[in-house]
């Protein structure tokens, strides 16, 4: 086995003679060759950018081994094979000379559809566990059941307010007279604390449907008293009409309405 | 694939028009998951809910009722 040494254009030198010169770098091989089985690459003629760039000696040692010819110098590009990617591909790419335009509409339908489909379903789960716990948070149906009363307006003698208790509070349902209901409606809206005509105030002007908690500090009024003929608050004289509107007194607001119906002519359904 | 063209075109290109598709979407969706699954829980419970016992029942409270009165 013969090595030679070559290092750019200092090679002819090594075809005359049998030792190695130094170039600064340490020997790598030191033999005894003969003249005639020097294997080396003659030096390009041409002097193009790239041949002269080849001689200088500013390259790395390029060992030549076996006098059988040149050795291959090994790149690391030549012996790795190029990635296959068709596991990953798209059945309609597989082929490299696919147009993208022909099935980009088809591959992004699929995968838009895809993601879509997840988004509706997690909208609809989401959707579902908002309004669960949402729903919680209203009131329980037993209590809601208690959260209506129904009362029969016959037992109700006209000129009569009666009591009920009605979540929690005092409810006041009073039979007024045509008397009273002509003086409610004549009442200038204008004149009052809190402006509201007895028509907003009562769904049918010969029943009075209010909540019996004085709005100034929460008593209890009295029915039938005051000034006004309608109620009186005993705590601080608050003076309410028949339609249960403050007309005297420290109370800022009218007494409360609360949500009611008449289920057929007997029957008062409030909550 | 001359079928997705359009709906690819329609739906999918404009963020917006997608995600206000996706949101019409679940609004079917939810109908059809709800029908679908009390469907589905009826059959399965059949003769045994209130709307297949109530006539029964509520043959005993009138008599109740009248035995009241």
């Amino acid at each position: 086995m013969t090595s030679v040494t070559r290092a750019g254009h200092l090679a002819p030198y090594f075809k005359a003679t049998s030792s190695v010169v130094s170039n600064g770098l340490k020997p790598l091989v030191v033999a005894h060759t003969p003249a005639e089985k020097v294997l080396v690459h003659p030096l390009p003629k041409t002097s193009t950018v790239e041949s002269l760039h080849g001689s200088l000696p500013i390259q790395g040692l390029k060992a030549r081994v076996n006098g059988r010819g040149p050795s291959h110098v090994r790149f690391a590009h030549t012996d790795i094979g190029y990635p296959d990617f068709s596991a990953y591909r798209r059945k309609e790419t597989q082929e490299p000379t696919a147009k993208a335009a022909e099935n980009v509409d088809g591959r992004q339908s699929f995968t838009y559809l895809i993601a879509g489909a997840g988004g509706v379903a997690g909208a609809y789960a989401a959707k579902s566990i908002v309004t669960h716990f949402v729903s919680s948070m209203a009131a329980a149906a037993d209590v809601l059941a208690l959260a209506k009363i129904e009362i029969k307006l016959s037992e109700i003698p006209e000129g009569k307010s009666v009591t009920f208790k009605w979540r929690g509070k005092p409810l006041f349902i009073r039979h007024r007279t045509e008397n009273e209901i002509s003086t409610e409606q004549a009442v200038p809206v204008d004149t009052l604390r809190d402006p509201q005509h007895d028509n907003q105030r009562t769904q049918n002007p010969k029943w009075l449907v209010v909540i019996g908690v004085c709005t100034h500090l929460g008593c209890v009024p009295v029915a039938n008293a005051g000034d006004f003929g309608g109620y009186y608050c005993p705590c601080h004289g608050s003076h309410y009409d028949a339609s249960g509107r403050i007309r005297k007194g420290p109370a800022p607001l009218n007494l409360e309405v609360p949500p009611h119906s008449f289920v057929d002519e007997g029957l008062l359904v409030v909550g | 694939m001359a079928i997705w063209a359009p709906v690819n075109r329609a739906f999918f290109k404009r963020t917006s028009t997608y995600f206000l598709v996706a949101s019409l979407c679940t609004f079917f969706f939810e109908r059809g998951v709800d029908v679908i699954s009390l469907y589905i829980f009826e059959s399965l419970n059949q003769n045994k809910l209130w709307k297949d016992v109530k006539d029964r029942f509520k043959k005993k409270e009138k008599v109740e009722e009248k035995k009241i009165c």
